[in-house]
């Protein structure tokens, strides 16, 4: 059994790491830092070495996260590529892969869809922004730790299938990305690529894991935005690149604690066999 | 480069690749109906003869139980309750019943609500996309004294496959509202023949792939729509 999970894991966290990182190698060859790319060719990779191939079209919507992963992960090569065609054009890509998704998510009313746009439009952006801005190692650590997140969460909401594949994106992020000089033109395709794994998580969810868990999650990347706002000039060096890591980790488990929460009392009680995480499908543990 | 025409081509793409998705499904089935009426019609007995006497299923008393293996060890059974539809069965035993029956997967007992969330969610049924599972009977062979092996359509999880049920009548009685008709049946299939393979190969093997169905209904006339 040891063995045979060892193998479970070199598929679904070491192979798809292994072939993010050389990825990653292959652009810097052509000084491409496209950490978008890596963390959605590793989402993908990880998806399929968990799922299995997923036949096209997708037999089930949240089946097509792979297809917009695959899709990020161009935009983000062309984004690191092309300082002539400037953010705008893979921006609106990021942002209209991540719209279409949207739109076709189960049970979502008209008023979360208006305003999951919104959110999806002002996140875009402001990643965009963040890495045109921002060139330090908060930047690919706040990444990793809404993935970690994000991986965390979907244990918590019963998605077990998505757990590796972020925590697979989430160390290939943290390594690849390890000497970036600058990451421009890849923020929104990353920022499309946590909406669309986020949307999943909540449009699918069974065990009640709070809406605010996924926002958070998303928000985590944003925390680079401290330091970069005018009123904050006075923090710069290694204060602010210790500032924002630990505003995204608060970020980040304050999302985890909302969805232990959530995922307890998702009927209503707090009693000691509810309150065992590992209860349902795992099995009970005695008490 | 216009970048709204960019958006707009983009949400358009993720929405046809969705798009299809769904269609794919819908083929999937307009498929399966298409050859149970072509293989119902050959089944069923000629235009001539009188229809079968119609009985509308009792959710009260019609559910189905499923037996699967947790984590290569113990067999754990749940339920579908409240199962609805419609069996057609001749009082003398001269023709196969004939079942259209539906189970709400909002209806899956398995005595923990966490245990029914997950079966529930997208890991296995995804509910959310494929809320009902259906049986409609294709035809039927004679295997003893009130006992069929009927062949249909098994939809669950979006797929459609034609699998062999082993039914019993278990009787005809007279209730205040009419007569009832009572059946159990039996059958074995594999998830994964349905698409849900999660759990199945992969540690630590959470859950098997072969499941040993048994659904008690108990039909009422009075039921049936005129």
């Amino acid at each position: 059994m040891t063995g045979e999970l060892a193998a479970y894991l070199g598929l679904v966290l070491g192979l798809p790491v292994a072939v993010g990182v050389a990825v990653t190698l292959i652009l810097r060859r052509w000084r491409l830092n496209a950490i978008g790319a890596l963390a959605a060719v590793v989402f993908a990779v990880s998806f399929v070495a968990e799922t299995g191939m997923p036949s096209i079209p997708p037999s089930e919507k949240w089946k097509a996260l792979p297809t917009l992963a695959i899709a990020i992960a161009i935009i983000s090569v062309l984004g690191a590529a092309s300082r002539r065609f400037g953010s705008i054009p893979c921006l609106s890509t990021a942002f209209g892969l991540a719209f279409g998704l949207l739109f076709t998510m189960p049970v979502w009313s008209p008023v979360d869809r208006a305003l999951a746009v919104l959110a999806a439009a002002i996140l875009c952006a402001s990643l965009e922004s963040l890495f045109r801005r921002c060139a330090c190692i908060s930047l690919p650590a706040s990444v990793s730790l809404a993935l970690l997140g994000l991986g965390t969460v979907f244990f918590f909401s019963g998605f077990a299938t998505l757990v590796l594949p972020c925590v697979a994106s989430a160390i290939a992020a943290a390594i690849g990305s390890l000497g970036a000089r600058s990451l421009r033109g890849t923020g929104a395709a990353l920022a499309a690529l946590l909406l669309g794994i986020a949307l999943c998580g909540d449009a699918y969810d069974q065990e009640n894991v709070p809406r605010a868990s996924w926002l958070l999650l998303l928000l985590a990347p944003h925390s680079l935005w401290l330091g970069q706002l005018p009123a904050m000039g006075w923090l710069r060096g290694s204060a602010a690149t210790g500032a924002r890591i630990t505003l995204a980790a608060a970020l980040v488990a304050i999302a985890i604690v909302l969805a232990s929460r959530g995922h307890i009392s998702s009927d209503g009680t707090d009693d000691s066999e509810d309150a065992d995480p590992m209860q349902g499908i795992y099995g009970a543990v005695p008490h | 480069m216009n970048p709204y025409l960019i958006m707009l081509a983009a949400a358009a793409l993720m929405r046809v690749v969705l798009a299809l998705s769904d269609g794919s499904n819908e083929a999937k089935l307009a498929t399966a109906a298409a050859t149970e009426a072509r293989a119902s019609s050959a089944a069923r007995a000629p235009a001539s003869e009188p229809a079968l006497p119609s009985f509308g299923l009792d959710p009260v008393h019609s559910a189905a139980l499923f037996r699967i293996q947790h984590l290569q060890a113990g067999q754990f059974w749940g339920r579908i309750n409240a199962l609805s539809g419609t069996v057609a069965y001749a009082d003398d035993d001269s023709a196969a019943p004939q079942f259209d029956v539906t189970a709400s997967l909002a209806n899956i007992d398995t005595g923990s609500d966490k245990l029914d969330k997950n079966l529930q969610g997208p890991n296995f049924f995804n509910a959310l996309e494929f809320p009902e599972l259906r049986f409609r009977s294709t035809g039927g062979t004679r295997a003893g004294t009130s006992r069929w092996r009927v062949t249909g359509e098994m939809t669950i999880h979006g797929v459609t496959q034609i699998i062999e049920v082993e039914v019993e009548v278990t009787g005809i009685g007279l209730g205040p509202t009419g007569r009832k008709a009572g059946f159990e049946a039996t059958a074995e299939i594999q998830r994964s023949a349905f698409g849900m393979n999660w759990g199945i190969e992969k540690p630590p093997r959470m859950l098997g792939d072969s499941v040993r169905l048994i659904i008690s209904l108990e039909g009422d006339e009075a039921k049936v729509a005129p």
